[in-house]
């Protein structure tokens, strides 16, 4: 399948959404195709358009050997594709597996049964202009790994305008002329299209407005994203979409490939209804949807950030600090892996503390009821469909809101990765914690050649940066172990570290006392020492340049909660306190800003 | 703080004669009247002294001219003493004395021998101004008998440090007084107190009492004297101490007509002569080795000392500012607010600079702009606008208003050389455009080849390069900054101006300050790599002197280079500061300079550092580690370090110092590490100011920590940066030049 056209497309670099860098598309009429297309159009209920919409496809401009048509009924009973209207030269009508229904599985089936390069997905009540497959397939063309979306204008329906109407229209090649666009409907992604610079700006939000009516993408680029999840009914688009973001996609819109939509859909009729159905669903398999995921403790089908954390040869404890430390963060949606040697264990007899893998086996038995936890062997490349992977150092705790202020600050300044520098080793490697990008690191995939180096591609195409760990909480687990050993273990053993665990869920409880206390008063006594400093470095640097400012800020503010892990109790009123010091300190530096700094 | 429109913006006598009210406050209680002190006349020499005639002349020709002002003094006289009382009415009895005793001190008034081969050989410089002044000999010879005369107090006022500074070369004209006073009305932030470097100078052992107080944003000095002293003297040290350099500049200056003092900013060494009278001479000496009269054809220097890069904003937080004619001067508006206004002579002082380091740059129209805008009086550049004023409360304030009489005449013969419509405009402009300039502040102006012609091709150049797109983006824009500082201060600075008009006269000027780089390196194979950094230095006149510290050149042979090299061997157990100073005393440059073996350096690196050294005067000079190349991240940041100012801290690998402060300071502590930080604390603690200039000719190379002898973790590199580059990457200026090798591989 893979076509000729690679050599041509493969290597093309398309930083975030913005395919501008393909330049324009050639004009219809003035190329030559040479990639095949397979058009799906899952058919429910259609018997009415559905000919109208074969009709407008046996008059498309982009040469007919290279296009068939799969029409997937997905009525209760077989419905003989019959009539006397034209239909395209090569048609096929397919069926989907027994029992399975509804569009997100016709779509599978089509896609399965379809043999062209390209796959379009077509709905049944379609009216394609004459240019409408030629325009998106010139696209495909240029790039592969590009989604084209069409231009949908809705109508009124037949019940309105009568079919011989529209199909003289279609006969006469007089497709324009049949309803003033100024008259038709915009489907709703048109406005995104418009604020987005038609989504060459949107970013990573460009898959939001993937919808399923008219959408063509290469066969092996929906292979890669899995295709689509027959499991839904409704909003397969847009989990597909979300997919196919993260397999490396970008999404082109193309005005030119216009169509007119007959009758309304479902979802200007039904709205509240429609979104009440989908949100559920793609709560659970869309994380980057953050607004559907507010509850502070659940977890979902599909995870926002993958922590990987390599045993290798580390403690048990440092382990421990490093796991616990991901899970009592303040992003419920993680999925911890932890690889390591597993297949090494063996249930054999043993000396229970002399064991040399016994550092191993706690870690298995230590997160045994943990469904967020799982221990692999390897990990793959990319955690697709994951958004972001977190690799951690064992040993290094994220404070509560490391993981989340590093995701964000990856979403707000549009980065592939995100490299923490912890620590330096003697013999010069940087000790480092790295948060990827699923979409950059697949997308680089697709366009590296033999000899590229991966970061380059993400860098070039999403840019990387480096930051400071302890800017973003990202502390030894070393530093946590001095006031938990003051606390509790005391004479245990210095170099023993403590039990984070009890750390986190409240030290307080387990180990009252004098030492505690002092221990604990001492670390905030500390923290507050350099909360002071960082505050007056946000001052000097951050007035004149926001950027800087609330980098420190929210460093500021990530400082206070890494503070707050010393007692769950106590940690509520603190992060109140926090959020209105950091509120309160956003507001100094817009004052600030208003006017001008005085000389 | 922005300045309202009310207040005159731009201190001229217009702006002081029209707003009493600021002197009112500068020196509570004194009501004038206020003389321009470039308006008083120079004394010829042609006289002997014989004062006690002229001196009853002069009572008699002084009511006839002003009658008014004297009133006025005896009013003012009343008034001002009310506080300082006790001081002049004591000193009063023994000024006769005084009088008599002295005997014109500096005020060369010996023979007056048709001297100065100099002033046959350089004669009239500037063209347009040979008019005769309309000033008799009597007057002037009034107004020298004045100027030795003493006042019961003498105060001065001036709107900034540069005005300040402008009235050093005119210090003889000042009367002798037990009180001085001196008011600033505004200093810039970053300058220094008025705190006067006493010297020498023997007034100060009559000092009964000495008050130097802020005034809003400036600052007064009040100091009193058992018996009068030359005020110009106290003027000359009180300027010295706000810039912390005398900044004389050879050759010695004879300085005619109005408007010559701009030519010689903060010399205490020059020469006043009259406008068409010879230079009088000095004890045993010529007055001077090159005289210079004032005129408008050519514009003054850029005084480096107070219009300089100091206080830069590397992001500046107002957008574009535009230069529009304004009355009869100009302004610098930025929307709807005005900046700066500045005089029609096109002046700028530092405190003009400093309110505009918030603006992006500053846009400036061709000069025939102006001239269709219209100036009233178009090119009235040399006119006599003085912003600093002279008065003086006393017997003899008379004379000194007949001299202002006098003086008002010559400004307006002054106007006549320089009353071509729009041609005298370039000049003005370009003199705008090159104070801008060397204060880095961005200047977007369109090309106007009148203007380009007085601003020199170089200028030129590096002005036809600025464009908006380059000044919205920080990083360029202060790359435009630093080629247009460096390019105006090299082409209009005042050294930079004397040193060519030397040698127009065929004077031979002293040749430029050697500068020795310390060059020390444990690691041969980075010879070549360092010794390729240093060879790239232009602009500078530089020797090398490359320690050799652990191993013998025999073992690794020093690659060929153009400068001059010394190479000292030393054994690898030897502390590296010993080896350090080692070096140091093999050196013969003026200026020692450490340099590192593994960074990477632009080419006007030490230029820039000597230009620093020059217009900040400090003791030790270095650039900032801003740009710093982590090794194992394969990542170049910029870091957050504040640059063009005086700080403590510098790179070690950028360390400029005077040989002077370096013995001083005792040289480099015999340690294995950190010499550089100790250096910089022994030059601290020994009374020397260090001052850091930008860090754009400077990459950083972080290696791992246990590679070096400097040893910061990786990750506080990242915990400030403002911006970041994959690799390997070096900014514009760093790349001039011809193209060298970036890599190397070790």
């Amino acid at each position: 399948m893979a076509g000729g056209g690679e050599d041509v497309t493969g290597g093309v670099r398309i930083p975030l959404n913005d395919y501008g860098v393909l330049g324009q598309p050639p004009a219809p009429g003035e190329w030559t195709p040479t990639l095949t297309v397979s058009v799906v159009i899952p058919a429910h209920r259609a018997e009415h358009t559905l000919p109208l919409t074969l009709a407008s496809l046996a008059r498309q401009t982009y040469p007919a050997h290279l296009t068939e048509v799969v029409v997937v009924d997905d009525g209760e009973r077989p419905a003989p594709v019959t009539s006397a209207w034209p239909v395209p030269e090569r048609l096929r009508v397919v069926r989907p597996r027994a029992g399975a229904w509804g569009r997100a599985s016709a779509c599978a089936a089509g896609a399965e049964a379809a043999e062209g390069q390209v796959i379009l997905f077509l709905d049944a009540d379609l009216v394609l202009f004459p240019e409408h497959v030629e325009a998106q397939m010139r696209w495909h063309h240029l790039a592969d790994h590009l989604v084209v979306l069409g231009h949908l204008r809705f109508v009124p329906g037949l019940d309105e305008i009568p079919a011989n109407e529209v199909l003289a229209a279609v006969e006469a090649g007089a497709v324009d002329k049949l309803f003033a666009e100024e008259d038709a409907t915009p489907q709703w992604t048109e406005g995104r299209w418009d604020q987005t610079d038609d989504l060459r700006a949107a970013g990573f939000t460009a898959f939001s407005v993937m919808v399923g009516a008219t959408a063509s993408l290469p066969a092996s680029l929906l292979r890669a994203a899995g295709g689509l999840d027959a499991s839904l009914v409704l909003g397969e688009d847009t989990e597909l979409g979300y997919r196919l973001a993260q397999a490396g996609a970008v999404f082109v819109p193309d005005r030119g490939a216009r169509c007119w939509h007959l009758g309304r859909s479902t979802v200007m009729r039904r709205e509240p209804e429609v979104k009440r159905h989908n949100w559920p669903y793609l709560a659970e398999r869309v994380p980057v949807f953050r607004w559907l995921r507010r509850h502070p403790h659940r977890t979902y089908l599909v995870p926002y950030v993958e922590v990987v954390v390599d045993a290798g040869d580390a403690s048990f404890e440092e382990v421990r600090a490093t796991v616990d430390g991901v899970l009592a963060g303040r992003l419920p949606d993680v999925r911890v892996t932890v690889t390591g040697p597993w297949g090494r264990l063996r249930g054999g007899r043993r000396d229970p503390l002399g064991d040399p893998s016994l550092d191993l086996r706690l870690m298995l038995a230590c997160y045994e009821g943990e469904p967020r936890v799982r221990f692999r062997e390897t990990v793959p490349d990319d955690c697709f469909p994951v958004p972001f992977r977190f690799h951690c150092p064992p040993g290094w705790v994220p404070s509560r809101g490391t993981i989340g202020a590093v995701v964000k600050h990856a979403d707000r300044q549009r980065l592939g990765i995100v490299s923490l520098a912890l620590d330096e080793r003697e013999d010069g490697e940087v000790v480092h914690a790295r948060l990827e990008r699923t979409a950059a690191v697949t997308r680089a995939r697709r366009c590296a050649r033999p000899g590229d180096d991966l970061d380059d591609l993400i860098h070039e195409m999403f840019g990387t940066v480096w930051d400071a760990g302890d800017k973003w909480g990202l502390l030894p687990a070393g530093s946590a172990e001095s006031t938990g050993s003051a606390g509790g273990a005391g004479g245990a053993g210095g170099a023993a570290p403590p039990g984070p665990g009890r750390a986190w869920t409240g030290g307080s409880g387990a180990d009252p006392g004098a030492g505690s206390g002092s221990g604990r008063s001492g670390s905030r006594g500390s923290g507050a020492g350099r909360l002071g400093l960082r505050r007056l470095r946000a001052r000097r640097f951050g007035l004149r340049r926001f950027r800087a400012g609330r980098l420190g800020l929210r460093r500021l503010g990530a400082r206070r909660f890494g503070l707050s892990r010393f007692g769950a109790r106590r940690s509520r009123p603190l992060r109140r306190t926090a959020r209105l010091l950091r509120r309160r300190l956003r507001a100094l530096v817009r004052k600030d800003r208003s006017c001008p700094a005085s000389v | 703080m922005r300045r309202t429109a009310t207040r005159s913006a731009w201190g001229t006598w217009i702006g002081f004669e029209s707003c009493p009210s600021l002197l009112g406050r500068l020196v509570e209680g004194f009501s004038g009247p206020w003389t321009p002190l470039e308006d008083l006349p120079v004394p010829t020499p042609s006289r002997e002294t014989g004062p006690v005639p002229e001196t009853a002349h002069s009572r008699e020709t002084g009511p006839e001219q002003g009658t008014g002002p004297v009133s006025e003094t005896a009013h003012s006289r009343e008034t001002v003493p009310s506080r300082e009382t006790a001081p002049s009415r004591e000193t009063a009895p023994s000024r006769e004395t005084a009088l008599s005793r002295e005997t014109r001190p500096e005020q060369g008034t010996g023979p007056v021998p048709e001297t100065a081969p100099s002033q046959e050989t350089a004669p009239v410089r500037e063209t347009g101004s040979v008019e005769k002044p309309a000033l008799s000999w009597e007057t002037a010879s009034v107004l020298e008998t004045s100027s030795v005369l003493e006042t019961g107090c003498v105060v001065l006022a001036a709107r900034s440090p540069a005005d300040l500074r402008r009235a050093v070369p005119l210090r003889a004209l000042l009367p002798r007084a037990p009180r001085v006073r001196i008011a600033v009305a505004d200093v810039p932030p970053w300058a220094g107190r008025p705190l006067p470097a006493t010297g020498q100078a023997s007034c100060w052992r009559l000092l009964t009492g000495l008050r130097v107080a802020r005034r809003g944003r400036g600052w007064h000095l009040d100091a009193a004297f058992s018996e009068p002293v030359a005020a110009g003297e106290i003027l000359a040290q009180v300027a010295y101490g706000l810039f912390g350099t005398a900044g004389t500049t050879t050759p010695v200056a004879g300085l005619a007509g109005v408007g010559a003092a701009e030519w010689r900013p903060g010399d205490a060494n020059a020469t006043l002569a009259p406008a068409d009278g010879p230079v009088p001479d000095r004890r045993d000496a010529p007055g001077c080795d090159l005289p210079v009269r004032a005129g408008a054809s050519r514009v003054p220097p850029v005084d480096e000392a107070v219009v300089n890069p100091i206080g830069f904003r590397p992001h500046p937080e107002e957008g574009v500012a535009e230069l529009v004619p304004h009355r009869d001067g100009f302004a610098v508006t930025c929307g709807s607010a005005t900046l700066v206004r500045l005089p029609p002579s096109g002046r700028v002082t530092d405190v003009d600079v400093a309110r505009l380091r918030d603006v992006r740059g500053v846009a400036v129209p061709t000069s025939a702009k102006f001239a269709s805008d219209g100036l009233a009086s178009a090119g009235s550049a040399s006119a006599g606008l003085a912003s600093t004023g002279l008065a003086a409360a006393g017997p003899t304030s008379a004379g000194l208003a007949s001299a202002g009489s006098a003086a008002a005449g010559f400004a307006s013969a002054g106007s006549v050389s320089t009353g071509l419509a729009s041609a005298g405009f370039a000049p003005v402009v370009a003199r705008v455009v090159a104070a801008l300039a060397a204060a880095g502040v961005p200047v977007l102006a369109e090309p106007d080849p009148a203007r380009d012609e007085a601003l020199g091709s170089a200028l030129a150049a590096v002005l036809a390069t600025v464009t908006t797109e380059a000044l919205a983006c920080d990083l360029r824009r202060e790359e435009i900054s630093i080629r247009l500082r460096r390019t105006a201060l090299r082409e209009h600075g005042s050294a930079a101006c004397w040193r060519r008009l030397a040698a127009e006269a065929g004077l031979s000027a002293p040749p430029p300050p050697r500068v020795s780089i310390l060059l020390c390196t444990r690691r041969p194979e980075m010879l070549p790599f360092a010794l390729e950094q240093m060879e790239r230095q232009r602009g500078v006149t530089a020797e090398l002197i490359v320690g050799l510290h652990g191993f013998t050149a025999r073992e690794a042979p020093l690659p060929r280079t153009s400068l001059p090299v010394t190479v000292i061997e030393a054994p690898g157990t030897t502390p590296f500061g010993e080896v350090l100073n080692r070096m140091a005393a093999a050196a013969s440059g003026s200026y020692l300079t450490k340099v590192d073996d593994d960074d990477w350096y632009g080419p006007d690196h030490l230029a820039d550092l000597l230009l620093a050294r020059l217009y900040s005067g400090a003791d030790l000079v270095g650039s900032a580690a801003e740009f710093v190349y982590l090794e194992q991240l394969d990542v170049t940041i910029r870091r957050c370090i504040g640059t063009e100012r005086f700080a403590p801290l510098v790179a070690g690998g950028t360390m400029l110092v005077t040989r002077a402060a370096f013995e001083a300071a005792g040289g480099f502590r015999p340690l294995p590490r950190t010499v550089d930080g100790q250096l910089l604390q022994a030059v601290e603690a020994a009374g020397g100011r260090i001052y850091r200039t930008h860090g754009f000719g400077y990459l950083l190379r972080r290696r791992s920590a246990y590679g070096h002898t400097w040893r910061q973790p990786v990750q506080s590199f990242l915990a400030s940066y403002q911006e970041q580059w994959r690799g390997l990457v070096f900014n514009g200026l760093m790349k001039d030049g011809a193209p060298w090798r970036a890599e190397v591989r070790t």
